[in-house]
Formats: structure tokens, sequence, C-alpha cells
């Protein structure tokens, strides 16, 4: 995955868990129905960047024991996360504006 | 092909430090569970449910590389950046200083030279046998314990070879003490030895069992502690070979 692909990666799993604490499965499948099949993330795309997540202190993984045959991870935001999620958020509403810009002014 | 094979298979693939690796292995497991039951709530038949959670679960190469790069452990890290030829050497030279501290501490401090000497040749071997035998269990403390290097070829060095050469080397100080005692007795029964001299030939051999006993059983101590914490990690005993 490109730098851009994985930076993109990781700031649509950021917003999934800022709706709450999510497993994996969970994040891709909110992902898929937020963006109505525009975005995917692929287990092998998601699971480094839930890794990584935790490592930097972004998100914390807890094990759940109440649903399913086998114990789930999920992870959920720390205080470091949202204000992350806040700065990618804000930078990602720039990029889109510039594109609206840009693309205004080639319809024009 | 069932999800603990394709699982299993995963976890001899990956090259990650223990326990990282059963907690990731736990994870995907959970995963497969859910993806599983959402396949069947979707209303697929059960061959049909375990192949989408199967397709769903795939990890390709690079995402393996990716995980193996997030969890390296720091001190690999550091490792790193070394310059080839010496990152091979590190391990070796981190078993060997405790080791080689110990012994220049002993020399200095205690009078052991005089000690040793006093058990006669067989004292040497052993402690040849023991202390080679002391340097591997050291060798796979560093690599197990301190670098984290818990790849399959790493792994692999899990033999009882120290433990072989503990027992050889307390053999070699048994038969050295018994070998001096038979020595005295056949002095003495020959009138050759008496009072002083039959005291200090008496003392002579015990080097020999003192020396023997304590390493045999530094390393059977020493085996049983990392082996201990192998387990601790949850390092497979024994170690999963990758497939091929």
């Amino acid at each position: 995955m490109s730098d851009a692909g994985k930076s993109r990666a990781l700031f649509l799993a950021l917003l999934a868990l800022a709706e709450g604490p999510k497993h994996g499965y969970e994040i891709s499948s909110w992902v898929s129905a937020k963006s109505a099949g525009f975005f995917t993330l692929s287990f092998g795309a998601l699971y480094p960047i839930l890794h990584k997540l935790e490592q930097d202190g972004l998100a914390r993984g807890s094990w759940d024991n109440s649903g399913g045959a086998r114990a789930r991870k999920v992870y959920a935001l720390t205080a470091k996360g949202k204000k992350a999620l806040a700065d990618e958020r804000s930078s990602y509403r720039e990029l889109a504006l510039a594109f609206d810009r840009l693309l205004g002014e080639s319809k024009g | 092909m069932t999800f603990d094979d394709v699982l299993g298979e995963l976890e001899s693939r990956v090259d990650l430090p223990y326990p990282e690796r059963a907690l990731v292995i736990d994870e995907l497991a959970g995963e497969l569970d859910a993806a599983y039951c959402a396949a069947r709530d979707q209303g697929l038949d059960e061959p049909a449910a375990r192949e989408a959670a199967l397709k769903a679960l795939a990890l390709d190469a690079s995402a393996i590389a990716t995980l193996e790069a997030v969890h390296l452990p720091a001190v690999r890290r550091a490792l790193a950046r070394l310059p080839a030829p010496l990152r091979g050497w590190v391990d070796s030279l981190a078993a060997a200083a405790p080791l080689f501290g110990f012994i220049l501490y002993t020399f200095y401090e205690v009078p052991l030279l005089t000690f040793f000497r006093e058990g006669g040749l067989a004292v040497w071997l052993l402690l040849a046998l023991g202390g080679l035998a002391v340097l591997l269990e050291l060798h796979r403390a560093v690599v197990w314990l301190v670098l984290r290097d818990h790849s399959a070829a790493s792994l692999r060095r899990d033999t009882s070879t120290p433990l072989y050469l503990a027992a050889a080397a307390l053999l070699v100080g048994l038969q050295g003490a018994a070998l001096g005692y038979y020595v005295i007795l056949g002095l003495w029964a020959e009138g050759r030895l008496e009072g002083v001299r039959l005291k200090e030939a008496l003392r002579e051999p015990l080097p020999n069992v003192v020396v023997a006993t304590t390493i045999a059983a530094l390393v059977v101590l020493l085996h049983g502690v990392i082996k201990a914490a192998l387990r601790a990690l949850r390092v497979p005993q024994p170690p999963k070979e990758p497939r091929t």
C-alpha cells in the first residue's frame, strides 16, 4: 500500500472508532457501509494500522468475551487518538475544499 | 481447511516475537469467527460462510511485513542500525560477556586456581564441557529473551545439547574424583600415605565433585528457567515449523 493509501486507511480506522469501540471486522464493515462501498479496508491493510494505533497510544485494545465462540479484540480511541482524529479531519476537510475549488474551476 | 489449520499456518509464517504472535493469532481467530457469523447472518451456508471468512482474512506478504515491522522489539530495532558484520556477533558477545566477567571476578577475588589445580586434569576438562553448556544457555537467553528472536531458525536451536554437556561434565567430575580416591587409597594401602599427608590427599579429588555438581546444577537451572520463560511467552513447544 502507498503512503497516501496508508494515511487514508488510518484516517478511516480513526473515523470508525470515533463512533465507539469496535473490533477489526466491525471497523471494516462500518467503513464499507458508511462509504456505500466506495472505501474498503481489507484485514491485511487494517491489522497493521490497528496495531500501530495501539502502539502509538492512539487506540486501546481490550478483549471482549461476550459474543461468538472466540474472544475478540476491541479497539477504542484514547484522548490522544481523538486529538489525532481532529487534526486528520481538519486536514482532510481542507483537502476536500481544495479539490472542490479545483473541480469547480475546471467545470467552468 | 479448518480455521485452526489456517491460523496455524499463519503462526508459522509470521516472524513476530512471542507473546505478540500468539495474541495476533488470537485476534485473527476472533475476527474469523466474526466474519463467519456475519456471512451466516447474510444467509450463506456453512461452507460458503467459511470460505467468505477465510477470503476476508487473507493477509498478503506486504501486510505481514508491516505487522512484523510494527512489532519489531526495540533492541532489534537498535541492532538494525549496526553494520551487518558486527550485528552477527552481538548476541554471541552478549552471551559470553557475563560468563567471562564471572570467570575474571572469581579468578581475581577467590583463590580458585589453587582449588582447580588440586582436582587435576579432570577439572579442566569438566570446566570446558560445563563452560560450553553455560555459554549455550546464555546465548539462548540473549537471543530468545533479550533480542526476542522467535523465528523458526532461532527456535530450532531449542535442543537438549547443554543438558548432555552438563551430564558429560558431571560424569567427568565424578569419575575424576573416583579415580583420585582409587589412587589415594592404593597409596594408603601400600603405607605410602600417612598422617597429615593422607588428610591432604583425601581433600584433593573433592574439587572435581564440587565443580561438576555446581556446573551441572547451574545448567539444569538455566535450562529450566529459559523453558519456563518461553512457556510464559506462549512460544509453542516444540516450535512450529514453517510449512512449504
